[in-house]
């Protein structure tokens, strides 16, 4: 039912491209970037972000009037602030737009889990990120979410009281709480950055970075509505206040809208629980080489007398899948006799896609379980076989 | 260049250069006015036509994907 389900939704998005594709030349498809806006989006929350910080006062008292007068006082501070407002959610919309696309055409499993994990602990810091974002502005909405917050760790069985200590920088709120979200802010950003590398580590060719067409795109759009929906605060928090309701913002706080509904400690639980199910998703659908057939041809092997050290296969594997090292010994074919270097498959990277194997003109490399003799050899009988109509 | 689609593509970057070129007045009035919104908001839209613009030079094979 669930590989029914997915292969439907994969035949649905591959359509999805095909009627991009016919409006948009190929290379442009901004399916094929959502990784790369991800990050061009990240890039104008760390730009606007720096500027918005040279303005901030992190205490109880100031933080408030700080952000209004960054709004409303200092020349195009409330762009810096509406674009660091509306970068954060198309940084969302592309982030959730990867992971789909990347669930639904299936390129999550076998050796590219690393990709996944990673991306599902950026999704996390991403997510601690956006919603520290909100409290750092100190009106009523970030002390309701506190607040929440609170009331839902302090349910944790246990740990809860330590949790809320943790969370509060001490056991109220106080100058060292916004000093802590303002700590927990850019830390989850710069975390960004470093779960980015192990994001990258195993692609030859990222596309980190999407066509200038649509970096105007992007750029141009959140400049248009950080002018014509400017990003404002609530009311200002005020010690023993109790504000009951707030602006939905769905893509950083929906555990909160949700919580309007059930107890917060469950809106909390619902999270972890799909963070959990997102981590195992790369390992639901595991199936036996029998079970995956032609698709399972085996990982690459070298042929150690037939490689010359081109480094055609290296440059060609998508996976990183392929090193080079000082050959120890000549080649024995004619071409391999004096090489200097030597392929070396690193078995857990390789995805069996048979890319090195195109790759290769000296027939270096082989699929053990489709030999490339045994492939030409079925191309020949096919091709001789008469034709029935 | 010759065909009815080409010139219908070189007429649109025609007209989105102009918008384009009115933007950069707006630009300049926002900030000569004080008027960051306005100015910003043009800044936005100027984008966006540099965007289309790319796009219609391509369908219009004046630049290729190479």
């Amino acid at each position: 039912m669930y590989r029914r389900l997915l292969r439907r939704i994969h035949g649905a998005t591959l359509k999805v491209d095909a009627a991009i594709n016919r409006v948009y030349p190929q290379d442009f498809n901004p399916l094929y970037y959502t990784g790369g806006l991800s990050n061009l989006f990240l890039t104008m929350l760390v730009v606007s972000g720096i500027v918005i910080w040279l303005y901030y006062e992190p205490s109880l008292v100031a933080a408030y009037p700080s952000v209004q007068f960054l709004t409303h006082e200092v020349p195009y501070g409330v762009i810096f602030r509406g674009i660091h407002r509306y970068a954060a959610d198309a940084f969302m919309v592309a982030i959730l737009l990867h992971l789909f696309r990347n669930w639904f055409t299936d390129r999550y499993r076998e050796a590219r889990d690393s990709q996944w994990l990673s991306g599902m602990v950026l999704l996390v810091f991403s997510g601690v990120a956006g919603f520290t974002g909100y409290l750092l502005v100190w009106d009523q909405r970030a002390q309701l979410l506190v607040s929440m917050t609170v009331q839902a760790l302090q349910s944790v069985p246990l740990i809860g009281g330590w949790l809320v200590v943790v969370f509060l920088g001490g056991p109220g709120v106080s100058d060292a709480t916004i000093v802590r979200f303002l700590f927990l802010h850019i830390a989850a950003a710069m975390t960004l950055y470093m779960f980015l590398w192990w994001h990258y580590i195993r692609l030859r060719h990222p596309k980190v970075w999407p066509p200038a067409l649509w970096v105007l795109f992007g750029v141009g759009v959140v400049f248009i509505l950080a002018a014509a929906i400017p990003a404002t605060s609530g009311p200002p928090a005020q010690p023993g206040a109790r504000p009951e309701g707030f602006e939905v913002a769905w893509f950083y706080l929906w555990p909160y809208v949700l919580a309007r509904w059930i107890a917060p400690i469950w809106a909390l639980a619902l999270v972890g629980a799909l963070v959990a199910y997102g981590m195992y998703i790369p390992y639901s659908l595991r199936e036996t080489p029998q079970e995956r057939g032609l698709r399972a041809p085996g990982q690459a092997v070298v042929v150690d007398e037939n490689c010359t050290g081109c480094e055609l296969c290296y440059f060609d594997c998508p996976y990183n899948a392929i090193y080079m090292v000082p050959s120890p010994y000549p080649g024995k074919s004619k071409a391999a006799a004096n090489r200097k270097l030597l392929a070396v498959v690193v078995d857990p990277r390789c995805v069996e896609c048979g890319i090195c194997i195109g790759a290769c003109p000296f027939e270096a490399l082989e699929l053990p379980r489709l030999l490339e003799k045994d492939v030409q050899q079925q191309i020949r009988a096919a091709a001789a076989a008469p034709v029935t109509t | 260049m010759g065909n009815g689609r080409t010139r219908l593509y070189v007429a649109l970057i025609v007209v989105l250069s102009a918008l384009a070129a009115v933007c950069v007045g707006l630009m300049i009035y926002g900030e000569w006015s004080g008027s960051y919104l306005l100015s910003a908001g043009a800044l936005g839209v100027l984008l966006v036509l540099y965007s289309f613009i790319i796009l219609l030079f391509r369908k219009a094979e004046i630049t290729t994907g190479e």
